[in-house]
């Protein structure tokens, strides 16, 4: 039993798994990072991904074009942002409200448009033609055991994905854009001083994190299975969002959250063959993101604290001397 | 003559509350000129120039620059038209450099990214023309007060700005820095820019500006050269009377001692030394004023006493009870009330009514219970005579507190901290930002509360005529240290107060100590 | 001043009836473009709810669990807080008391009670997990809960799969549930049942509780600024768990009235959506517990008016869900109609500086 679990062979495919879990949580992830810098938290990325998983299917389907399918996923899901985006900041309604009740209205919504195109509510598979992207295998490295197992015959987008990581640092730390999100996240005022809309910068913080969505969502529905299904991110975004924020918006703490987060799912699914009980092992990801969103915060806490205990003891010695 | 750079005609605005902010305002500003604009809290000075800059839209006027009709949409058509803001609250990201924060919104670019070189360059090459001494690439978090102004000043000039608005840039500075700033503001005058200098200080506005605008609620009541003006003639045109600048009290009779700090000292969670070793006794009868630049521990001393911060070392006690790891609650139910600095954040919730505002700390008391729910009669009952007392303008106690004006809002904070049977009250800026009525009967009635009722009071503040005269025993605090101890307030003056303050100079331990 | 707060609250009344107005128009759009039988989908979905007795009380039987939820989220939504584990507390605490009620032997009314209070406590505990992760420890409540709702459906699956599964029926679903725990159903011929009491019941204490009592005070005065009720020397972390928990018990309550009300059977397999729906009327409601029956009948119509179209028509009932966000998203917009009650408010001032003017000549 034991055995089969540290073959090499089972050892690739587990990390295989892991980082094919972990791919649309890269990309949301790394999308709440431009929200997260601008000051605001992107509650909306479960219905961008949810949205945008469905358009994409519908934009391949009809196209029978993949670029054309990753350009209607990633409208989908900038379609929810602009809303997200116009009734916040334009028409003012709480943003946490509106990404709810976004996240509400995509998940009956894209049952509604799925019903309307194929008749059915739960899925699109055999229905719709849609497409899938390529599996990648890379040269000289699939040859290598574990590793070739593990980062090899990916799908494209999860390579577009890891390099996104690289983009986002860059488009955050070194551009004009990037300076203006991380001035407004920081002072709206200073921002607004200078002539520059807060409301816009927002704004374009949202769209970004939209097109990642977007990738996301097409990754699932195009990628990760090749239909869309209803429910299909089934608190994905939520997970994200976690990540981003135990990482403090930094594009690689981001991205390895994530696959830390992938790795409590690819643990789910190892286990299925399991005799534990299914539904137990289908709560595993859920628990596990609560166990570490409440670790995280306790760690925080705790090197806080001692952090300010050894400057009180310094402190301490210090007056001590003095007298 | 010099010739009309600004002119505003005509100027209406009413807010969203329906509170007339301006009511047909004109103003000219020539060039090559330093213009005073002054006024009560309120008069509508800051929405005049929110609509100068773009930020506020007037429902009716003009403004014209160089002689052209121009309007408006928003901060970026005001400042391509050469329009430069200096607020009372600093426009900074914090963690940017000085350089990026000068070229925000007009980066240089190499390719897509950001030039950082030339950002610096650019900063550095104003600042050295107008001899403003800031270093481009220091990042902005670890300047000082009167720093973070210059680079206000340097965004705005690195915008080509030609009319400069100041709106009360000495409110946060030293008199030795104010001094630094007017020599500033004058080599930009000889540079041909054009000044608006917004104060409340009139004795600055005389040795300064050329020209004074007098704004009273909302409409000009003078416009006129500064030559031959007075201090009080202005004033007497702000209030429509003359402002009493000293406040006749008696000596004080001191009794019980009600605060004991010994030794405190509080750190931060960046681990800075807030307070560092602070002694101060606080008796029955008396207001002990502490001034200082904001930042230096004037209002950690309102927090480790209210206990809304924590502090590590030595010993406080109120009525003799020590309160170390005591929650806010317990040092308020120990007598312990607090006007805190802001009343927007702090002090109030704007969606609360007046009435939710007024019983906030003492709903558990019985006094306002019928078994277990909030008595509507009995609260109502303490509700009005609050209003009344305090005169608190307002149609309905049961309105959301936003919809009062500044001041009012004050009074019904004011109203609570000094109700609540306290035998200390510590007020950290109790009357900044309200108008010269509310400021004067804030004080009257602190002042009225240690004389007759034995309350000891603890008086912070930005302004300085305030601490001197309100305050009967006055320390200053630079850099978390009490470094100066006056026994009687009325001996001092401003001007040598501002040598402490500044940090310059500071009296020995055994004078200091006498406070304790 | 007094004016402008007349047309404040003129326009918050305003805002609601154009967006439930707005809300209404669009689905009729929607059901003019899509169905076959447009006339006919209309018309069932603006007046279906009112043409029978049956559909009538189905109105008030959903109001139930929405009034329940609702003032649920009222509590939290108090406290400023989104936490939303209403929705999963609201499945679990079904599941619990349908476990509990196997091993229970109790007279009725007393059994049902028993079993209220059990879903009002498996309530509260399990709100106090986002609360105090949020509180004490500053993790995002929202994350949190949604965490915990997909967490709570799959033990819940996993209790009736293994404590209580009936082999002898041929769909997933529990042994029956004693009769002596049931509610009452008021009327012959329809569902509705004593449930629509202990629901009116809780809306009646929520609001004497958020509004009447201290800690209600405190609780608001939390959710309007955190800071002033620091200062002003309220325990935030507190009061703020404290109309967590309550609000979770509120869901409890919820899910246990629904099961014991209509179900003989526990067999929820998936999230109920009322948690959500709770949020709705909370909105609807604007956070204060007397208006929630408003709130809930509102939403109720509109529920039971889809579910007549997507029964009797071509036209799936989750079209609705778009519909609820744009009434959210109304109802909780600033500046929706604020053009026009800025202009209002604009005239008024006018009129009282000419009067004052008028007046000092």
């Amino acid at each position: 039993m034991l055995s089969t679990y540290l073959s090499a062979n089972w050892i690739g495919s587990f990390l295989y798994s892991i980082i094919r879990i972990s791919t649309p949580l890269i990309f949301a992830s790394l999308g709440a990072c431009f929200t997260k810098k601008a000051g605001l938290m992107n509650m909306a990325l479960e219905s961008m991904m949810l949205v945008s998983a469905l358009t994409g299917v519908l934009a391949s389907a009809f196209s029978q074009n993949l670029i054309i399918g990753m350009l209607g996923a990633i409208a989908g899901a900038l379609a929810v942002g602009g809303i997200i985006c116009y009734c916040a900041f334009y028409l003012k309604t709480d943003l946490y409200l509106t990404s709810i009740s976004m996240n509400l209205a995509s998940v009956g919504g894209t049952v509604f448009a799925l019903y309307l195109i194929c008749g059915q509510k739960s899925n699109s598979a055999g229905i719709l033609k849609s497409l899938s992207f390529p599996k990648i295998d890379i040269p000289i490295l699939q040859d290598i055991p574990i590793i070739g197992t593990a980062l090899s015959g990916h799908s494209i987008l999860t390579y577009l994905a890891f390099l996104m990581v690289l983009v986002v640092y860059f488009v955050l730390n070194k551009t004009r854009i990037g300076l203006r999100i991380t001035a407004s996240g920081e002072n709206p005022n200073a921002v607004e001083s200078v002539g520059i809309s807060v409301r816009k910068i927002r704004t374009i913080s949202f769209l970004l994190s939209s097109i990642l969505c977007g990738l996301a969502g097409a990754y699932m529905s195009m990628s990760y299975v090749n239909w869309f299904a209803r429910d299909m991110i089934s608190g994905r975004g939520f997970i994200s969002m976690s990540a981003t924020n135990i990482s403090n918006a930094s594009p690689f703490l981001t991205c390895l959250c994530a696959m830390l987060f992938g790795l409590s799912q690819a643990t789910a699914n190892a286990m299925q063959i399991t005799n534990a009980p299914a539904e137990l092992v289908s709560a595993l990801p859920y628990v596990a993101t609560i166990i570490f969103v409440f670790s995280f915060a306790i760690i925080q806490k705790q090197r806080a604290k001692s952090a300010k205990k050894k400057i009180l003891v310094k402190i301490q010695k210090e007056q001590a001397n003095d007298n | 003559m010099s010739k009309e750079i600004l002119k505003m005609q005509n100027i209406t605005k009413i807010y969203g509350n329906g509170f007339v902010a301006n009511k047909d305002i004109s103003f000219t500003v020539k060039e090559k000129e330093i213009h005073a604009l002054v006024g009560e809290n309120g008069a509508g000075k800051t929405t005049l120039m929110k609509i100068l800059f773009g930020m506020e839209q007037p429902q009716s006027g003009h403004i014209y620059i160089d002689g052209k009709l121009v309007s408006f949409a928003n901060s970026i058509e005001a400042i391509a038209a050469g329009i430069g803001m200096v607020h009372q609250h600093f426009m900074l990201s914090d963690s940017l450099t000085v350089a990026e924060n000068v070229v925000l919104g007009m980066e240089p670019l190499n390719g897509l990214v950001v030039d950082k070189k030339a950002a610096e360059k650019l900063t550095q090459q104003i600042s050295d023309k107008y001899n403003l001494k800031v270093n481009a690439t220091s990042k902005v978090k670890d300047l000082s007060v009167g720093q973070k102004q210059k680079v206000e000043i340097i965004k705005a000039l690195a915008r080509d700005a030609k009319i400069l608005v100041l709106d009360e840039p000495t409110a946060v500075l030293t008199p030795q820095e104010t001094e630094e700033l007017f020599q500033q503001i004058k080599v930009l005058r000889e540079n041909g820019h054009s000044i608006i200098f917004i104060s409340h200080k009139l004795d600055e506005v005389v040795s300064l500006c050329d020209w004074v605008t007098v704004l009273r609620r909302g409409e000009v009541v003078a416009s006129v050269s500064i030559e031959g003006l007075s201090q009080q003639k202005i004033s007497r045109l702000m209030v429509g009377r003359d402002v009493v600048t000293t406040i006749n009290k008696e000596k004080p009779v001191l009794k019980n001692r009600v605060l004991q700090m010994e030794n405190v000292t509080s750190v931060n969670d960046e681990g800075k030394k807030v307070l560092d070793n602070v002694s101060l006794s606080v008796y029955q009868g008396e207001v002990v004023g502490i001034a200082g630049i904001e930042g230096n521990g004037q209002s950690e001393i309102a927090n480790v006493i209210t206990g809304v911060c924590e502090y590590q070392f030595g010993k406080i006690t109120v009525n003799g009870v020590d309160i170390k790891d005591k929650s806010i609650k317990e040092i308020r139910n120990i007598g312990v009330s607090h006007i805190s600095e802001d009343r927007l954040i702090y002090g109030s919730a704007a969606d609360l009514s007046i009435k939710e505002n007024l019983i906030i700390d003492r709903v558990d008391k019985s006094e306002f219970k019928t078994g277990p729910f909030i008595s509507d009669k009995k609260v109502n009952k303490f509700v009005d005579e609050c209003i009344k007392y305090f005169e608190i303008a307002c149609d309905d106690r049961n309105e959301p507190i936003r919809m009062l004006s500044g001041g009012n809002m004050q009074k019904v904070i004011v109203a609570r901290e000094f109700t609540s049977n306290a035998s200390l009250i510590v007020a950290n800026q109790p009357t900044r930002g309200v108008d010269i009525g509310t400021c004067d009967m804030i004080r009257r009635e602190m002042i009225r509360k240690t004389r007759e009722e034995n309350v000891a009071a603890i008086l912070i503040s930005a302004d300085l005529n305030e601490v001197i005269e309100a305050s009967d025993r006055l320390i200053v605090m630079y850099n978390g240290q009490i470094v100066a101890y006056f026994s009687d307030s009325s001996s001092i003056n401003e001007q040598q107060l501002g040598e402490y303050m500044l940090g310059l100079k500071k009296m020995s331990d055994d004078q200091i100590r006498e406070v304790y | 001043m007094k004016k402008t707060r007349r047309i404040e609250i003129l326009f918050e009344i305003l805002r609601i009836i154009f967006a439930m107005a707005i809300a209404y128009l669009l689905a009729m759009l929607v059901l003019l473009f899509i169905s076959k039988e447009p006339i006919e989908a209309i018309k069932s979905f603006a007046f279906g709810p009112l043409t029978s007795k049956r559909r009538i009380s189905s109105v008030f039987e959903l109001m139930i669990p929405f009034m329940l939820t609702g003032t649920g989220m009222c509590m939290m939504y108090s406290a400023n807080r989104f936490n939303l584990s209403v929705e999963g507390i609201f499945l679990f605490s079904g599941c619990i008391i349908t476990l509990c009620s196997f091993y229970l032997n109790l007279p009725k009314v007393l059994f049902s009670l028993v079993l209220i209070l059990i879903g009002a406590v498996v309530g509260g505990l399990l709100a106090f997990i986002p609360a105090v992760g949020r509180e004490k420890l500053g993790a995002n409540e929202v994350v949190i809960s949604i965490m915990l709702n997909y967490a709570l459906l799959y033990f819940s699956n996993f209790i009736l799969r293994n404590f209580m599964l009936d082999t002898s029926v041929t769909y997933s679903a529990s042994y029956p549930i004693k009769d002596a725990a049931k509610l009452t159903r008021l009327f012959k011929g329809t569902r509705l049942h004593t449930g629509l009491f202990v629901a009116l019941l809780v809306v009646v204490l929520g609001y004497l509780f958020l509004y009447k009592t201290p800690i209600g005070l405190k609780i608001r005065s939390c959710g309007a600024n955190a800071s002033f009720a620091k200062y002003a020397g309220i325990n935030v972390a507190l009061y703020c768990i404290i109309a967590q928990v309550i609000g979770g018990a509120c869901a409890g309550i919820g899910g246990t009235v629904q099961i014991l009300g209509l179900f003989d059977r526990f067999q929820w397999d998936s999230l109920t959506q009322y948690g959500f729906d709770g949020l709705l009327v909370s909105v609807l409601a604007k956070r204060n517990p007397i208006l929630v029956p408003v709130g809930a009948f509102l939403l109720a119509y509109l529920r039971i008016g889809a579910d007549i179209v997507n029964y009797s028509t071509d036209v799936p009932a989750e079209f609705v869900s778009i519909l609820q966000a744009i009434i959210i998203l109304l109802v909780a917009a600033q500046e929706f109609l604020g053009v026009m009650k800025r202009k209002t408010i604009y005239k008024a001032a006018r009129k009282e500086m000419m009067l004052e003017k008028g007046e000092s000549k």
